[in-house]
Formats: C-alpha cells, structure tokens, sequence
C-alpha cells in the first residue's frame, strides 16, 4: 500500500522575466510620435497580462525607463506585469542614450538579476541621434554575461534615426525596425509586447560555439528570426508609407 | 550495507500545458561487481530540435554502453582506471561518448528514414541533422573504489551524507535558457569531469542525485535546492527507499508545477546501512533523524589521487 509523505524540498519559485521599455522622450518625439507610443504600449498591457496567465513557470516583471536630459525609471522598482499600469510620458529635452544604457545595465548585475531568470528583453523606441557619449555605456552593457544573453529589439521612430546606434544596440540590423509612421510604429510596439511570452517557454537552446562550424538553414525556407526564435513581424498588410 | 537505485523523469506542468512530450531520459545499470552507471539527459525541445526525446535516449544509452565497456576492459587491473581517468582518460572518453552520440543520431535518423537537412548550396548538413536530436549528458560510475562523474550542458550531480550536500561535478552552467549540448561541433570539449576515491562502506548512509536543470530551475536560489537535496536524503533515511519511490513522481510533477514548468528527472543511488527502517506513526510530518556521531569524509578530492600514486 503507498504511503504518501510530505514532499521535501526548499522554497520554489517560477522563473522571473525581466521586460524593459527604453523611450526616448526627447523634444523631437513631442507630439504624434509620444502620443503613439503611449498609446500603442498602453493597449499592449492587458494582452501582455492574458499571456502572462497561461504561463505560470514564469513570472513577467516590466520598467520602464524614459530618457531625454538624464535619465530614469518610471517605476522605483519592477513591477509584475499583473499589479503594471502605463503611465503617459511626456516629451522634451536632449538624447541621453548613454546614461540610458548605463541604467539599464545596472539593473542587469547579478544581483539584482538572480542567475535562473529567463533571458530579459529591452526594447529600445527612439527617433533620433544620442547627445551623450554612448559607446561606452553600450560596450559595458554588452560585455555584461546579461547584456549578451538579453534580446534587445529597437524600435526607430521617424526617417532620421541614426540607426549605427540601434544597430549597435541590437547586435543585429534585422532587429532595428523602422517605424514611420503611427500605424506601423503601434504594429511593432504591439509585436515586441509578445515577444515575453516566447522567450518565457522553458526550452533549451544549444549553445552556438563556433558560429562557422554550426549547421545553416537556406534562408529562403524560413523566416528571419531572432534569438530565441523569435520571429521578426510581419509587414506585408502594413502601409510602410513614412509620414513623420 | 544496502543500496537503492530509484528514479523518475516526468513532464514538465508547461510541456502538458503545450501538449509535448517529456524529452528527458535516465538510465541505470548495474555490473557484475556491483558498480553502478546512472545517466540522465535532458532533450533541449525547442523548435530546432523536434527529435531531442530520442536524442537524449540515445544519450543515457551510450553513456551506459562506454562507461560499462571501458570499466570492463580495465577489469584485471581496476586500479588503474581512476588515474587514467583522472589524466587524458576523460577527455578520451568524452570523445568516444560524442563520436557515439553522433554516430547513433545519423544511424536513427536514417532508421526513421527522415528527411536530411542540408546546407544552402545543397549538401548534407550533418550539424543541423545533430541540432535537431540536441541534448545535454549526466553520468556516474560509482565503483567500489571510487566515483566517475562527467557532464556536458546544464544539470546537476550531488553528493550527500551527514556533512551535507556537495557537488560531485561543477557543470558549466550558462544563463539563461542555453546550455552546452551533445549536438555541438566538438561537445567533447565542453565535457566536465571528476574522479572521487570512496569505497563502497565510506560515510553510510549517502546519496548521490543526478537530475536535468528543470529539478534546481524550480527553487528560488542554490541554497534552496540544496536543502531540497539534503531532506531527500533525510526522507531516504527516514522512511527508506520504497517509500520515496512511491512517492517520487508526484513529488517531482509538483516541483515542475510549482516551479519553472520545465520536464524534471531526478535519479538517486542511496547506499545506507542494513539496519531495519523504523517507519514514524505519523508519515505527513517526517521526523529528522539524528547525525552520526562520528560523520565520515566527504568525497575525497580527485586532485589527492594522483598524489597518492607518486
């Protein structure tokens, strides 16, 4: 006959998933361009608290982080992604990209990242060319063992945009998205929103050790992705027209 | 002395959520001496590897199949196994394990008469073949005279005895959802390995656990998942092997719900004294059993070995 016992075992937890709005507030993003992305965030919150539900092995916590003269978080510390509320930025001052970069690694030291998070994502939304020196924060951003396995999408906002540093940014040119207008602009914001919920599946990728010697896929059979095969979004319905 | 081998892999509470199969293996076999080989690997299950179940299956099998076949051929003279072990053995062995692996891959995969990947100009792609069967490797030989570990990608194996818990291996952990895999081009290096002289009477009771990432990605810090290896020891103890094999699996599918979701395989070999399990009355609330009086050593280091033969 089984006996059933008390399970053994120290305190559990799902894993946590650290995602990060970097908006550029900038006076060049006054108007139609701040106001799309308040809006277009503020209706990617609930869909973000519905995905976060079905998956309850891991636990989403979202900032956001405003830059222009200075930078800062909007929120003292992390919030989970049930109890977050989007708050209407406004616009006005300078590019300090650089102090942004050098926030957002902060917070991506262990601590306060703890070593079994799930990869965190950063979204950077901007429009225009930093006015900080912002190579070296980005360069200490990207050594850190976090910054590197981070997925890190830019979204640039407007013609203008100096791309050489989103591009930095990425790592990756395919993950500078060029936003120009308030439609295309709110279909990205709304696709970077998802992509918690991909990175958020608990399986494992292979590590690629030497990037010569792994196998290739003909890219013409599959769809450009990103780390973590994530996606890139679809535009084909989308008019691409620039209005800004 | 006694010695239970008992063990579970279950799928994970996302993998039945998602409805996909547990891609984790274990293994164990036991030798004409009493030696023990346990193996457990972890199939990585993402989209880029939809046969990694097989693939971590054709992992434990092989590392069996090796571990067995080289403890064997040094039957006449097993003193000798640990040094050679502990100096180029291992890395040898890894090599042997990989070409294994991959040869056994191709030969399923052919098997299955699957589609063959290929590169863009139009040739077989053996590395994206291996990719898609991609899995990590844990093993240990525990022989009457001392211990083998070995490891290549995420997982853990830990020790256990009255002293507490330490690893018998330092994996080579990465962040995030990556590891090291079987599927890489030259896995062998990335293989960690540990030679421990014991003998079979040393430090009774203890217990060695192999488990896949998904059993310590469950609590929230290392400190937490090593009381966790400790009161299974305790439960060992306690209520004996039996017992905890019953209850193992429902244990382990609460771990994966309650934590990160992920398939969990947990494989123990307990080695404890013949004296007769006084069961407690009440079984809900296990009660902890005193230490020894006298605790033994710990594993003793594989760096003393090489020292003592000089």
């Amino acid at each position: 006959m089984e006996m059933k016992l008390k399970m053994p075992g120290g305190e559990m937890a799902n894993r946590p998933l650290h995602f990060f709005w970097a908006v550029d507030c900038s006076g060049s993003m006054a108007g139609s361009k701040i106001d799309a992305v308040n809006h277009a965030i503020q209706e990617c919150i609930q869909p973000m608290k519905d995905e976060a539900l079905n998956n309850p092995n891991a636990q989403l916590y979202v900032r956001t982080l405003k830059f222009s003269t200075g930078a800062s978080w909007v929120t003292a510390e992390p919030v989970r992604i049930e109890d977050f509320a989007w708050e209407d930025l406004e616009a006005d001052g300078i590019t300090d990209m650089g102090k942004a970069f050098e926030m957002i690694a902060a917070q991506l030291e262990m601590p306060p990242m703890p070593a079994r998070a799930l990869p965190p994502v950063i979204v950077l939304l901007s429009d225009g060319m930093p006015t900080d020196d912002w190579k070296r924060p980005l360069e200490k951003l990207l050594k850190m063992p976090w910054g590197k396995k981070a997925v890190k999408v830019a979204i640039a906002i407007g013609k203008d945009t100096d791309r050489t540093v989103l591009e930095a940014f990425t790592g990756n040119p395919e993950a500078v998205l060029d936003a120009g207008n308030p439609e295309i602009l709110t279909h990205f914001i709304k696709w970077a929103s998802t992509i918690a919920s991909v990175v958020s599946n608990p399986s494992t990728q292979a590590q690629q050790i030497q990037p010569g010697e792994e196998a290739t896929i003909p890219a013409e059979e599959e769809p450009a992705v990103l780390p973590n095969n994530i996606p890139l979004p679809d535009v084909d319905d989308l008019d691409v027209a620039d209005v800004w | 002395m006694i010695r239970n081998i008992l063990g579970e892999s279950i799928q994970g509470y996302s993998h039945i959520r998602g409805n996909t199969e547990c891609q984790d293996s274990c293994k164990q076999l036991e030798l004409e001496d009493g030696a023990v080989i346990l193996s457990v690997a972890d199939g990585h299950g993402s989209k880029a590897c939809p046969f990694s179940k097989t693939g971590s299956e054709i992992a434990v099998n092989v590392f069996c199949d090796m571990m067995a076949g080289l403890y064997n051929g040094y039957r006449s003279e097993p003193e000798r196994l640990p040094s050679y072990l502990n100096q180029e053995g291992s890395l040898k062995f890894a090599q042997v394990v990989e070409r294994a692996w991959k040869a056994s891959v191709q030969e399923t995969h052919l098997a299955m008469k699957r589609e063959t990947p290929l590169t863009a100009d139009g040739r077989e792609d053996p590395g994206a073949l291996y990719r898609m069967y991609g899995t990590t490797l844990l093993g240990l030989l525990i022989a009457p005279a001392f211990v083998f570990a070995f490891q290549i990608g995420d997982g853990d194996i830990i020790y256990v005895d009255a002293q507490g818990p330490q690893p018998v291996v330092m994996g080579d952990k990465l962040l995030g959802v990556e590891s090291h895999s079987l599927c890489s081009a030259d896995a062998w290096k990335r293989a960690v390995s540990s030679v421990h002289l014991r003998s079979w009477d040393q430090a009774l009771p203890c217990l060695f656990l192999l488990s896949t990432d998904g059993f310590a990605n469950s609590f929230v810090s290392d400190a937490e998942f090593e009381k966790t290896c400790v009161q299974y020891y305790d439960m060992l103890n306690t209520y004996g092997a039996a017992a905890v094999a019953e209850n193992l699996k429902a244990w382990l599918s609460e771990t994966s719900r309650l934590g990160c979701g992920d398939d969990t395989t947990l494989l123990m070999a307990y080695f404890g004294d013949d004296t007769p399990k006084t069961v407690p009355p009440e079984p809900e609330e296990p009660a902890a059993e005193a230490a020894p009086e006298e605790p033994e050593p710990l594993l003793k280091a594989a760096d003393e070995l090489s020292d003592q033969e000089e």
